[in-house]
């Protein structure tokens, strides 16, 4: 768990990246912690991963990256071309 | 004007709820906030006595104890985080989530005590003396030996 009580948090040292999930945490919590450590901001979009009205909202799953989201993911210096 | 529990649940869905915000729904949020301590949902039960504890009012203290005789060591664990937003918690509930037999909850109510009183009550010392001997787990020996160190007892 954390204090106070979140399912996930990405704040973290810098240089040391890095995001922690609650045990009770939905599916999508780990994917949306690491999209802010990646650099992704919430939105206001259910059918979104980043969403920042609670993963457990999602519509139509799997929750969706849009474009310029994909590109701030591949454009992160802690992202790896594979 | 009535808050409502689409507008608690607005706050508290969140992965990470912005607290300071969601406190000034204020204490008409109680009985939604217990409602969902209550539940059958684990974080919203651990975000729902989080926000109570900030509202700080006595029905506060009333859902953070609550909370601490709940079988889910998530929920008993966020009672102890919630310890360090009251200030008038009572010695018992301190000592109950210092003595709780989940180790993290035990930890997370160590911390709360230092980080919200200035110095410890001669009960809740004596049990923060006892953890700095006894507990079973080396790491919370040490911790409670620090908090002893660094708080006088009154």
């Amino acid at each position: 768990m954390t204090v106070p009580a979140f399912n996930g948090c990405a704040s973290h040292p810098a240089g040391r990246p890095g995001a922690v999930v609650a045990q009770g945490a939905t599916r999508w919590t780990l994917g949306h912690e690491v999209g802010h450590v990646l650099g992704l901001f919430h939105v206001d979009d259910n059918n979104r991963l980043m969403t920042g009205n609670g993963t457990a909202n999602i519509t139509n799953p799997p929750p969706d990256l849009v474009t310029s989201e994909v590109n701030t993911v591949r454009a992160s210096n802690l992202s790896v071309g594979c | 004007m009535p808050v409502t529990m689409q507008q608690v649940r607005a706050q508290l869905d969140r992965d990470e709820p912005d607290y300071p915000a969601a406190a000034r729904l204020g204490p008409e949020a109680f009985p939604h906030l217990r409602q969902l301590a209550q539940g059958d949902d684990p974080m919203l039960a651990s975000k729902a006595v989080y926000l109570a504890s900030l509202i700080g009012t006595e029905q506060s203290v009333a859902i953070v104890n609550e909370a601490a005789g709940k079988p889910n060591p998530i929920v008993r664990a966020a009672a102890a985080g919630a310890l360090r937003n009251l200030d008038q918690a009572p010695n018992q509930l301190l000592n109950s989530l210092l003595n709780d037999q989940d180790v993290g909850v035990r930890k997370v109510a160590l911390r709360s005590v230092e980080a919200s009183r200035p110095s410890l009550p001669a009960d809740v010392a004596t049990n923060v003396r006892d953890m700095a001997v006894n507990d079973p787990n080396p790491h919370l020996r040490q911790l409670a030996g620090g908090v002893i160190n660094r708080l006088s007892e009154e």
